[in-house]
């Protein structure tokens, strides 16, 4: 494969971000000098607001995974799991934190890294491999403290009081469970100051997200780095401060109309996990007058913490989070794309079939079919992988690309 | 002849370049192997349609470049994916096509097109490039036979033999093995282009299959693979005179299209 092509940035906040993701892991790593218990779990759950309550440091694992492939760390996270036996076939994310845990991590010498755990929160939900990774790593960390949280997987629109009663019981578990082995109190001031951040945090996402409906669009999938900080940082200030940061930029670019590109001719959503090795790619339809306005992440983080009892908002939040993006049912997945493909005036839906990730990639045929029948928008099927380059192939992708644009621009009568 | 326009074609494995005139009708063709080098492949190709017409290439009006290399050709004015070129090209040799079957030396491809050949939907191969010529290429060498024989042999066969694997690397080993069982050729070669078809019917459904159906690319030179898709889907394949050269014909209309800024079929 040639020279990779970088996305390009044009929010400033964006470029910001690479300061904010090294301040991060630094602080994990430095966490236990400030004798910091570290704790690694799944992401999008109550768990993060709480263990900032209780000033225990987060590390989620699945974050981990893109920033790899991002800085090119997973060939040699590969090599190390399908040397342990782990199939090509099974999910990116599984296989690059294991070679990492197996491998590169006993090893030292990355700029970035991980501290070893202190106790892991093993959710026992999600998708199948989000699960199986707590299960590898609980062997190969005997000495972490293991937490096994027990949550329905229920899909939001049937999420019942009985569900947000068994939640709420979990989480007091968990807060039982951190207190006595971290030896800490929990403040319920400090909790309610958390999650009160996390929801301002949402709304602030939501927020500009709706810029996105605008024409030109003001930003596009190329900064979908920002989710970084609702991943990792749900429940500081500094998530709040950055999204402001975010928002008002955006805002600004929308007050003066300044699209991504000079001549947005193309709106375009993407959607599965994008190749975290190559965002750069969205560059081929930038320079064919194509802006990916939306993708299925844009409503990922938007779960609200509303509400006067905190324990039940985050309850409320594990519940949903689950369901939110690789948990949902076909019928529902579906209905997603067509209504963001609505609000967002697409002319065209990139299908990104990501070996890496059957749950989100299964039922896209039914995706592509409803969009053509019921919007009239075309799509077009682009193989790849969300982790593992070897999967991807920068030729096959740019006829696809190409040939996708020329019939789109066609549609709209540009030539 | 007024005024010439031409479309090259830089495919994995041929190069193809044909010349237009004023009235969009096809004046030369020529076809030769890709080599390892995209660019020279374009401009060797160019220096043999050259000698063939003895037209000055400085006079060309407009060059479109399409196919894989299309990124390499020095002389051309614009590039447009083969896509959209074998769609032209389809609907330019026969106007009531609204699907097209291209497969070519390492993809295949299925199009939807529109009344004036625009693209209206595809669907391609995935990236494996199992079922396309470089497949059969590589069968043709296990079997020891031309690549041209292939479809007529596969005419004469009497038994039914499933090739199970797609992947060109499995295939190969199934064609021998079932060549040590002593299997006649000809079922074998029947086996491999079942095997095709299956394929190809997969993205045939996925856009559904709508007449006229015209097939292009070297792989319709194959008369086994043509009439299997033929008796599954129960309807005639127009089969351009030279398959191979559709791509760069449809490049060279669009590229006087560029020029005149013509509709297409003007």
């Amino acid at each position: 494969m040639g020279k990779k092509e970088s996305s390009q940035k044009r929010l400033q906040a964006a470029k910001d971000l690479n300061q904010l993701v090294f301040r991060y892991y630094q602080e994990c790593l430095e966490a236990k000098t400030h004798g910091k218990p570290v704790g690694w779990m799944p992401p999008m759950n109550g768990a993060i607001e709480l263990c900032y309550a209780l000033d225990l440091q987060p590390v989620f694992p699945e974050n981990w995974s893109p920033l790899c492939a991002a800085f090119g760390y997973t060939p040699e996270n590969f090599r190390v799991s399908e040397g342990l036996g782990y199939s090509r076939d099974l999910c990116g994310y599984l296989r690059n934190i294991v070679g990492y845990v197996y491998g590169p991590m006993a090893k030292g010498g990355l700029p970035l890294a991980l501290p070893e755990p202190d106790f892991l929160l093993s959710f026992g939900g999600g998708c199948v491999p989000a699960m199986k990774i707590f299960h590898i790593l609980e062997r190969r960390f005997p000495k972490a403290i293991v937490f096994s949280a027990d949550l329905p997987q229920v899909a939001a629109e049937h999420v019942e009081g009985h569900h947000l009663t068994y939640a709420v019981s979990e989480l007091n578990r968990l807060i039982d469970f951190l207190t006595q082995t971290t030896k800490r109190k929990l403040d319920m001031n400090r909790l309610k100051e958390t999650v009160s951040l996390s929801d301002q945090a949402s709304a602030l996402w939501d927020e500009i997200m709706t810029y996105r409906r605008l024409i030109p669009v003001p930003f596009s999938a190329a900064e979908i780095g920002i989710m970084f900080v609702m991943v990792t940082r749900q429940g500081t200030q500094e998530a709040v401060d950055f999204l402001a940061q975010v928002r008002d930029e955006v805002r600004e670019r929308a007050e003066k109309k300044t699209g991504v590109i000079e001549d947005e001719q193309i709106r375009l959503f993407w959607d599965n996990i994008p190749p975290w090795y190559n965002l750069g790619l969205l560059r081929a339809f930038e320079k064919m007058g194509g802006v990916v306005v939306a993708e299925t992440y844009s409503s990922a983080w938007s779960i609200r913490l509303t509400g006067d009892d905190p324990i039940e908002a985050l309850a409320r939040k594990s519940l949903l989070s689950y369901s939110q993006v690789s948990c949902v049912s076909i019928k529902k997945r579906r209905e997603d794309v067509l209504r963001a493909c609505r609000e967002y005036a697409i002319d065209g839906a990139i299908l990104h079939r990501n070996k890496s990730c059957a749950p989100i990639t299964l039922g896209q045929m039914d995706i592509q079919k409803a969009l053509q029948e019921e919007l009239a928008i075309p799509s077009v099927i682009i193989d790849g992988d969300h982790m593992d380059e070897r999967n991807f192939s920068e030729a096959q992708f740019q006829i696809r690309a190409e040939a996708f644009m020329e019939m789109l621009k066609h549609k709209k009568g540009l030539r | 002849m007024n005024k010439v326009y031409a479309g090259i074609d830089i495919g994995s494995l041929t190069t193809e370049t044909v010349l237009v005139d004023d009235r969009g009708e096809m004046v030369a063709s020529h076809i030769s192997s890709t080599g390892s080098n995209s660019q020279w492949a374009a401009e060797r190709s160019f220096r043999q349609i050259q000698k063939m017409t003895g037209f000055p290439l400085d006079q060309i009006t407009y060059v479109v470049a399409t196919g894989y290399g299309r990124a390499s050709a020095p002389m051309a004015h614009k590039t447009m994916t083969e896509i959209t070129c074998h769609g032209r090209g389809a609907c330019h040799l026969f106007p009531r096509t609204r699907t097209v079957i291209d497969v070519g030396g390492q993809d295949s491809k299925v199009i939807k097109v529109g009344p004036l050949g625009n693209i209206v939907h595809f669907v391609m191969n995935d990236k494996c490039a199992a079922g396309t010529g470089r497949f059969l290429e590589v069968m043709a060498q296990a079997l020891e036979i031309n690549l041209e024989n292939m479809g007529p042999l596969s005419l004469k066969s009497h038994q039914d033999i499933a090739i199970s694997s797609m992947c060109t690397v499995f295939a190969e080993s199934e064609v021998i093995s079932l060549v040590a069982q002593a299997h006649p050729i000809e079922d074998i070669l029947n086996g491999l282009h079942q095997a095709v078809c299956y394929r190809l019917t997969g993205m045939l459904n996925q856009l559904g299959v709508e007449p006229e159906v015209t097939m292009t690319g070297g792989v319709a030179k194959n008369i086994g693979i043509v009439n299997k898709i033929q008796e599954k889907f129960g309807l005639k394949i127009n089969l351009p005179p030279e398959p191979q050269v559709v791509g760069a014909l449809g490049a060279a209309l669009i590229a006087r299209e560029q020029d005149r800024e013509i509709e297409p079929h003007e």
